[in-house]
Parts: C-alpha cells; sequence; structure tokens
C-alpha cells in the first residue's frame, strides 16, 4: 500500500525548522566571519610590525648616512683632501665681486626693535 | 560479585567524580567572582606589554644648518651565561665575540663564566651593522638591545660649545647640559600583550603613545668662521708654545656670537677621556686680569662723562710715575700725551691719571654698565662674572691699577661685549649663541633675539672712541699687526703680567688683542687670547696677528664689504689662504 505524504503537515514542520537553520548559518557566518577577521588583524599586525621594523631600520639608515656625510664634508676633511691633491684655494678679490641688495635683506617689521633700530643706524640697509 | 555490589561501587565512584567536579567548579567560581589580587597580578603580569619607545635626542646645528651633534640607533651586546653549555661553547662565543667586536677574548670569558648571571654585558654601543654580522653567527646566549648613542661628526669642532650628553644620555656641558630638558625629548609608551614566548600579540594592541624627539637647536656660529678661529689657536698653540689660547668672534649689532673655541680642546665623542680643563669654556668661565685692553672702557668712561677730551694732554712721566708710594711703569716710556695717544701707545700712566679725573665712585659705575663684574646672561652654562670690587672696598692704589686692567678679573666675552658696545653705538647687547629651539615638527619653542643691555656711553663717545682705537691699528699705535688688507680696524691690544706664586712674575704674561671690523661701519667684533706664550709675549705680537688671520678670512666667510676708501688704494685685498 503506497503510504500518501501529508504535504500540508511536512509543509508546516520546515517552517517550523528553518528558524533553527537560519540561526545556525548565521553562526557559522558570524564564526566564519571571526576566523577570518581574527587572521587579517594578525596579518595586519605582523605587517604594522614588519614595517615599524622597517621604518626604524630606515631611520637608522638617514641618521647615518647624515652622520657619515657631516664627517665627509666637514672642513677639516676637505682641507685634507684639497692638500693631498695639491690644491690651493684663495678668495676672489674684492675688487671683482659684484654685491647685489636684495629686498629679503631690508629689516622688516618683525624684527626685534633693538636690531631694526642698529639696522636702521647702519644705513637701513644689511648687508648681503 | 553480585549486581548490588556493583551498583553501589558504580555510585561511590560517581560521587566521588562528581565530588571532585563540584570542588573544581566552585573553586572556579570562587576564583572568577572573588580573585585575589596577587593571583590577578600573577596571571596578568605574564601577559601584558609594556614597552617603552625609544626617543632620539634632539640635533644642534650651525646657523647654515650644518649639523653638528646627532643621535644615532646603536646596541649594546648582551651575553647570557646560563645559555653556554660547557666550556668549549664558552670558549667559541667567546673567541668569535671576540673577533667581531675586536677585543681580547681573555677579558669576554670570564663574563660567560658566571653561571649565576643571565645577564653580562659585553660592549655597549656597536653599530648595527656589526651586530648584524653577530647576530647571522647565532652564537648561544648573546642578545642584542637597543641603545642610542650621541655622535658629534665634526669630532673636536666646537667642543667647548657643543659640550657633551653621557652614556645615559644627560647633557653634561655647553649647549647639551644648558638645553638637555629640550633636546631629551620624551620616550613613547606601548601598551599590549604577549604571547608564552614574550612575543607581541599585534590584535591586542592597546595604548600606543608616540615618542617625541628632542627638539633641535640651532646655533647661532658660523661653521666657516669657527673653523678659522679653530685653526688659527691651533696654529697659535704651535708657534707660540702656549698654555693655552682661547677666541670668540660676535656680531657687533646683535650679540650672536659667530665662533667660540679653546684650546687645549677635546673629542665629545670620546668625553670619557678628555681632560677636564679641556672641557671648560676659557672664553666664558675663565677670569683673567685683562691688562691694557681694559683702558679702552676707562677711557671710554673719561671721554662720556667729560672729565677729559681726545686731544687734551696728560704727563706721562717718562714711563716712571710713583703714585702714593709705588711705581707704575710705562712699557713704551712716553712724556706728554693726549688722550688719543695714550690708547695708541698703551701708557699705563696715562689712562692711570684718566680716571683719576674720573673718582673711583664714577669709574665703578661705568665699569659695571658696561658689564663688568657680573654675568651678561649667555645662554650657555658656566658663564663667570669675573670679579670687580665695589669701590668702597678698593685700595688706595686700585684707582691707578684698575684702569690699565689690574686688581680686576674678567672674561674674554666681557671685554669683547664692552668692545662690540663701543662700535655699537655705545649700546651694550647680550651675547647669545642659540638662534632658535625648534621641536620636532618645527615648531619654534624659543628664538634668540637681540637684547639690549643698556647703554653704558653716548653715541658721539662711541664714535670717538672708534676713531682712537683706529689709531691704535695705524703706524706708530701698538696694534699694527691687527690690520687686515682692505678694512678698517679699530682694537687695543693687552699684555697682563700674571700672578704666580704670590706676585707678578714677568716670565708669564697674558696676551690678548680685542677688535672690530669694518671699523667705520663695524659689523664684527674678535677677541683673541693667549695664555703664557714663548718667547714673544705681548698682544701686539702674540694675539694681533691672530686676530688679523682669523678676521681676514673672517670678513670673506661672512661677506662684509670692504672699506671702499681702502680697497680703491688696496693693492693686494685678497685674504690669508683658505
Amino acid at each position: 500500500m503506497k503510504i500518501r505524504r501529508n504535504r500540508k503537515k511536512f509543509s508546516r514542520e520546515a517552517a517550523g525548522q528553518a528558524p533553527f537553520f537560519l540561526a545556525l548559518g548565521l553562526a557559522a557566518v558570524a564564526a566564519f566571519a571571526y576566523l577570518w577577521l581574527n587572521q587579517r588583524c594578525e596579518a595586519l599586525g605582523r605587517r604594522l610590525s614588519q614595517l615599524d621594523a622597517q621604518k626604524a631600520e630606515l631611520q637608522r639608515q638617514i641618521k647615518q648616512e647624515r652622520s657619515r656625510w657631516e664627517s665627509a664634508k666637514s672642513l677639516d676633511q676637505v682641507e685634507k683632501l684639497l692638500l693631498r691633491h695639491h690644491l690651493t684655494m684663495a678668495w676672489p678679490d674684492e675688487r671683482n665681486i659684484i654685491r647685489i641688495r636684495r629686498v629679503a635683506d631690508e629689516p622688516s617689521a618683525a624684527e626685534p626693535a633693538a636690531s631694526r633700530r642698529q639696522y636702521a643706524r647702519a644705513g637701513g640697509v644689511a648687508h648681503d | 560479585m553480585t549486581e548490588r555490589t556493583t551498583t553501589w561501587r558504580m555510585i561511590l565512584v560517581l560521587i566521588a567524580v562528581l565530588g571532585v567536579w563540584t570542588g573544581l567548579c566552585g573553586r572556579l567560581v570562587y576564583l572568577h567572582l572573588f580573585p585575589s589580587q596577587k593571583l590577578v597580578e600573577d596571571s596578568q603580569g605574564g601577559h601584558i606589554l609594556k614597552r617603552e619607545l625609544p626617543v632620539a635626542r634632539g640635533r644642534i646645528f650651525d646657523t647654515h644648518g650644518h649639523l653638528l651633534a646627532l643621535d644615532l640607533p646603536m646596541k649594546n651586546v648582551i651575553a647570557d651565561p646560563t645559555l653556554t653549555t660547557n666550556d668549549q661553547q664558552k670558549y667559541d662565543v667567546a673567541l668569535k665575540l671576540a673577533q667581531t667586536l675586536n677585543l681580547d677574548p681573555a677579558l669576554i670569558l670570564p663574563r660567560l663564566e658566571t653561571p649565576r648571571s643571565r645577564y653580562k654585558v659585553i660592549q655597549k654601543f656597536v653599530s648595527v651593522e656589526i651586530t648584524t654580522n653577530l647576530a647571522a653567527q647565532k652564537l648561544p646566549g648573546v642578545f642584542f638591545e637597543d641603545a642610542s648613542a650621541r655622535r658629534y661628526p665634526h669630532g673636536t669642532f666646537a667642543c667647548q660649545v657643543l659640550g657633551f650628553a653621557n652614556l645615559e644620555g644627560v647633557g653634561s656641558a655647553g649647549v647639551e647640559q644648558r638645553f638637555h630638558d629640550l633636546l631629551k625629548g620624551r620616550p613613547g609608551l606601548r601598551i599590549g600583550e604577549q604571547d608564552g614566548k614574550h612575543r607581541e600579540i599585534y590584535d591586542r594592541r592597546g595604548t600606543e603613545i608616540e615618542p617625541q624627539d628632542g627638539a633641535d637647536v640651532h646655533l647661532t656660529l658660523d661653521m666657516h668662521v669657527q673653523h678659522l678661529v679653530e685653526r688659527a689657536l691651533d696654529e697659535a698653540m704651535r708657534v707660540h708654545q702656549a698654555k693655552r689660547a682661547w677666541c670668540l668672534v660676535e656680531r657687533v649689532r646683535t650679540g650672536e656670537i659667530l665662533a667660540m673655541a679653546a684650546r687645549p680642546n677635546f673629542d665629545p665623542n670620546d668625553y670619557r677621556n678628555a681632560d677636564t680643563n679641556a672641557i671648560k669654556n676659557l672664553a666664558i668661565s675663565h677670569v683673567y686680569e685683562p691688562g691694557s685692553t681694559f683702558k679702552l672702557a676707562t677711557v671710554a668712561a673719561a671721554l662720556d662723562a667729560g672729565t677729559v677730551t681726545a686731544d687734551q694732554i696728560f704727563d706721562c712721566e717718562s714711563g716712571k710715575w710713583l703714585f702714593r708710594g709705588r711705581l707704575l711703569h710705562d712699557y713704551h716710556p712716553a712724556g706728554r700725551l693726549t688722550v688719543a695717544d695714550i690708547i695708541k701707545k698703551s701708557s699705563n700712566i696715562g689712562a692711570a691719571k684718566i680716571a683719576l679725573t674720573l673718582g673711583e665712585e664714577r669709574l665703578d659705575q661705568y665699569l659695571r654698565a658696561f658689564g663688568f663684574g657680573r654675568r651678561l646672561g649667555l645662554d650657555l652654562p658656566g658663564e663667570e662674572g669675573g670679579i670687580l670690587y665695589p669701590h668702597r672696598q678698593w685700595t688706595a692704589l686700585s684707582i691707578s691699577r684698575i684702569p690699565m686692567g689690574h686688581e680686576v678679573a674678567v672674561t674674554a666675552l666681557q671685554l669683547l661685549n664692552a668692545l662690540c658696545c663701543v662700535a655699537n653705538d655705545g649700546h651694550l647687547m647680550r651675547p647669545y649663541v642659540v638662534a632658535r629651539i625648534e621641536d620636532a615638527k618645527g615648531l619654534v619653542l624659543r628664538r634668540g633675539a637681540p637684547v639690549e643691555l643698556g647703554q653704558p656711553i653716548r653715541e658721539d663717545t662711541a664714535r670717538l672712541m672708534r676713531k682712537l682705537l683706529i689709531r691704535a691699528t695705524e703706524p706708530g699705535g701698538t696694534s699694527t699687526k691687527a690690520c687686515v688688507a682692505g678694512y678698517t680696524v679699530g682694537g687695543k691690544t693687552g699684555t697682563a703680567v700674571k700672578f704666580v706664586n704670590g706676585q707678578y712674575d714677568s716670565r708669564y704674561n697674558v696676551a690678548s688683542f680685542c677688535g672690530f671690523l669694518p671699523a667705520e661701519k663695524p659689523e664684527i667684533g674678535l677677541m683673541v687670547v693667549v695664555d703664557e706664550p714663548q718667547p714673544l709675549h705681548t698682544g701686539g705680537l702674540v694675539a694681533a696677528p691672530i686676530f688679523s688671520q682669523i678676521a681676514s678670512n673672517a670678513v670673506r666667510c661672512l661677506q662684509i664689504p670692504a672699506s671702499a676708501t681702502l680697497l680703491a688704494g688696496a693693492a693686494e685685498t685678497t685674504g690669508g689662504p683658505l
């Protein structure tokens, strides 16, 4: 004898279980999202740390190079190099120098009073 | 075994298991609800990461932005002797460390043989390149700590002005000491969590306070002028076999110090091996009897008070004058001299007679107005105020000795500042070495600016004094060797006999020269002092040529135009070799 399926009853049961599966699905999605976010945070943290270290290393290198460059171009060092290459430097003759006065050299109103007065006394124009 | 007995046994086991579980659960609930402070601290302490983020000390620059001091990241090499298991391993580690760090293995090995200690410093402040090499060798028990070391790329350059910061990063002399609070910065803080292996759990990072780097100090020092001064002092020490020498250059109109140096000097990178005398900034910390350079203040005071005129004649007693029972000598004996010639010939007797016209009280007032006997307020530590007793404490002879620079002690800075006052139309400026201090974001925290301390003499007196001081460098004067081709120079020599073992001993002298140029429109003032020069010992022969050497190049560095009148007639206006 063929058993007849009670479709009405089945659909009622399925409808009753749907929220449960939905909640289960949502929980699973939330769990996966949590895992993914956790993984992402971990990866970003690692990246952050790497960049921190890289930044510190680059800053160190900049400082190191700056220090070396300053030592290399110190006037003592330049004199030694000139001497080694038998080079002698002399100032240009004063009569061959053309001095150009710039507007920027004029004393400004923001300058301290004492200084301004002295500049004024000196003829109103600072030497360039 | 009956079924009943088995049942009872199972019940007993069940009760026992339940009892244990109930106890554990009870304890768990108790620990969570009523935790003891100690347990909380113990559990959290192991996981909480609290790390101080290192901060870089501020840098120091000259006026053109040349870097004079900076912090370099370094590493300390540390050993944990408990992690090296046997003697052979210890020996190998010591050998490799010694080879890489260029140390004696015999010095390292004892440090590795202290099994109770887990922290032994092998070497501090090692460059990162070397520690990278060491790390690659994976030596057991060797690890590295972050450190920061102060570096002065130019070595001894301007060492007394810069000072130094010690191994703990504390400024201990010069600018480093004076502005330590601004230079040191503020370290950052990171609070987070760490795992069992003390590795940071990045996503649990909580508080993060960024470190605030120290402020940068920009000095008024001009590297090129400073270099000229340092080189000239080195040469002076060699040529004159001097005990000490010091020099400073000041911008007349503002009081900016362009150069300041002294010999002997020291390397701030290696300050632990420096002589304490070398660390002292002689230009501001050493007081001495100035000798004849002091006459400029005496004469300026008398001219300003109107007790003498420039052409007034004084009898200089042919070089010997008995004053209140004591003889006063002139180095260059002369008969009748005008006030102008008293300056030019540097007559002690003339200066004493000029001071007598002024009287003790007024002389005292003028000298104090010039800044003698007190600190000028320079922004460096160790400035001395000199010695100038109140006139009520003067002896009967003081009025004749102080005018020629005896019975009074000054610093080179005070004397130069008084000279610059004359060159600056009588306006006494406060000297300063710090142009500005900027924080890491470029915000100006402090700006050095010209400050007028007073006007001890009138403008017309200052102009007249300038003329008298120019005459001292002209033929017949004591300062002819101070001349600079193309520029008019005003100045005054000084030769002070030193007070040694309770008496003035003419074998020991302090030779000095202070001058300014271009005299018609003064821009810079220089002071050169040489202590115990041999065999020459006068200011005119020892200090004046050094002045000339420095000034002839300094005017070019500072782009000070030559004196127009002299330029036309000068055959050669070039300065000395660079």
